[in-house]
Order: C-alpha cells, then sequence, then structure tokens
C-alpha cells in the first residue's frame, strides 16, 4: 500500500484560514449596500428645512408682535403642508438685565417621528 | 554556449499560473472598492432639497436694508389677488429661475432642475388650507421624483398679518 503524503500540510492550513478570511470580509462588503441606505434615509427623514422654518417663523412673529390669527395660521399650515403639530408660546420680557430684555420663545414641532422642543431668549436691547 | 536544460517547465508554468492569478485578484480588489448603494439616490435628493431651501431663502433676504424682500412682496400680491396675483407668478418665475441658475461663471451650469411653485394659506372663513399656484418651469409631462421643500413668511394681507407658505417641488429633467 502506497505511503499517505502527509507533507505541506501548512499550505493548506493557510489556504483554509485565508477562505474563511475571504468570506468575513465578503459579508462585510455585503452590510455596505445596507448601511448607505439607511444613513441617507435618515437623513432626508429628518425634518430639519421644517424645523428651521418653524422657528424663523415663531421668531419673527416675536419681533412682528403676536396675533390669535397667526398662531392659527401657523398651526394649521404646519398641520397641512408638513404633518407636523407645531406649538409655540411667546412670554414677553421674562428678564432683565442691564443691556437687553428677554423674551422667552417655546418652541415645539413633532412630526410623529421627530420631536423638537427649544426655548428661545430673544434679546431687545433697551 | 546555449546550455540545454528542459527541466523545472512545471515550476515555470505554476510560477505564470500564480502571476496570474495574483492580478487577478488585485483586479477584482480595486474593481469592487466603490460600492454603488441603493441610498445614493437619497444623496441628490438631498442636495436638491438643500438647493430649493437656499433659493428660498435667497429671496427671503432683502437686498439692502430696510427693503422688503421679493417672496414676502410675491406673497402680498397673491394675498392682494386680481392682476396682482398673476403679476405675482412671472415676478416668481424670473426671480427663482435666476436663483436656481446661480453659478460661479467659471463652468456652464446645465439647466437641469424643474419646479412648480405654489402659496398655500389658512382661509379665516373656512377654517381649511387654501392654495394658489405661482407657476412652474414649463409644461413637463413626465417628472423624475420630486422634492418638496418652503418657507413660512409673515404677509400684511389688508391690515392683519398673516402666514403663508410658499412652498416649491423640485426634481431634475
Amino acid at each position: 500500500m502506497e505511503r499517505i503524503n502527509d507533507e505541506g500540510q501548512w499550505i493548506v492550513l493557510m489556504g483554509f484560514i485565508i477562505s474563511v478570511a475571504l468570506f468575513f470580509l465578503a459579508i462585510i462588503v455585503n452590510q455596505s449596500v445596507t448601511v448607505g441606505q439607511t444613513t441617507s434615509e435618515a437623513v432626508i427623514e429628518f425634518p430639519k428645512n421644517e424645523i428651521y422654518e418653524v422657528r424663523e417663523a415663531v421668531i419673527d412673529i416675536a419681533k412682528e408682535g403676536d396675533s390669535l390669527t397667526l398662531e392659527q395660521d401657523l398651526y394649521a399650515i404646519s398641520m397641512d403642508r408638513m404633518n407636523a403639530v407645531v406649538y409655540y408660546d411667546i412670554r414677553a420680557d421674562r428678564y432683565t438685565d442691564i443691556y437687553y430684555n428677554y423674551d422667552e420663545i417655546e418652541i415645539h414641532f413633532n412630526n410623529g417621528v421627530t420631536k423638537y422642543n427649544e426655548t428661545y431668549w430673544l434679546a431687545k436691547k433697551l | 554556449m546555449v546550455i540545454s536544460d528542459d527541466s523545472g517547465q512545471l515550476f515555470t508554468i505554476e510560477g505564470l499560473v500564480a502571476g496570474l492569478i495574483m492580478m487577478a485578484t488585485a483586479f477584482i480588489i480595486v474593481g469592487s472598492l466603490n460600492v454603488y448603494t441603493p441610498g445614493d439616490a437619497h444623496i441628490s435628493d438631498m442636495q436638491l432639497k438643500q438647493l430649493g431651501s437656499d433659493a428660498l431663502l435667497m429671496l427671503d433676504t432683502p437686498d439692502n436694508y430696510g427693503e422688503e424682500n421679493t417672496l414676502k412682496e410675491l406673497a402680498e400680491k397673491v394675498s392682494n389677488g386680481g392682476a396682482d396675483a398673476v403679476a405675482a407668478r412671472t415676478e416668481f418665475k424670473t426671480a427663482f429661475e435666476d436663483e436656481l441658475e446661480e453659478g460661479t461663471g467659471s463652468t456652464e451650469i446645465i439647466d437641469s432642475i424643474r419646479y412648480n411653485a405654489t402659496v398655500y394659506y389658512r382661509d379665516i372663513g373656512t377654517d381649511s388650507i387654501k392654495s394658489y399656484a405661482l407657476g412652474d418651469s414649463g409644461s413637463e409631462i413626465s417628472r423624475q421624483p420630486a422634492i418638496s421643500t418652503g418657507r413660512l413668511i409673515l404677509v400684511e394681507s389688508g391690515a392683519t398679518e398673516r402666514i403663508f407658505r410658499v412652498e416649491v417641488r423640485l426634481w431634475r429633467e
């Protein structure tokens, strides 16, 4: 009977190790496809522009003077066009130092996925 | 004198094959470095949305101190109604397209952005949202996936302050 040739075992072992490593690398490359998907979806889902809009509008309202009509306008348009519940509260002259009067403005934005709450201090020169 | 030695032929072939395998591996690895993801489509959506809201922000900013900004003037014309509202359409078209075409001058801009603009406001009597079409870039029948962005504007409608929303839908041809 012919004797089994057991030389070159190191080479075979290395071959196994490399193939297993390549398998895991292939899994990682595969997953990178979904990574791009979820990040850009998350970015597009986050209502950055809407929050800017509401915030700037509320601060403008505080500068120009609040009214019931403006409040109803903002709430209705936000609900209809941005699918968001918006609420704000402006308390004039809540705080004073030697240079400024500060209005306290509360801004709330909620579109079911993203919630944004802010308290903004609007400084008005004395 | 030429040495005629024909031993080691198999080693030569093995060496060539090994070289080919290594080069093939290198080509495959370099070729698969760029992974195109399905989410890449959203990246251009993001950029388009930012461009649209930037353009509206520019229109909502006065050119000089003390002047009224274009978007507010336009919204006030819409709220006046009648011939003013019709004139607002052409004015918006000129102003908005100017913003979209803004470039550095060093490269030629391919004018591929199309838009459709609408003003939304609340009707006090019925407490519902009404809209006024502010025109579009032309009569496009087919369209690519569009994004929508807008801007809330404080408008003096008669004696009362109101809030209008100018909304644009943007897509690339």
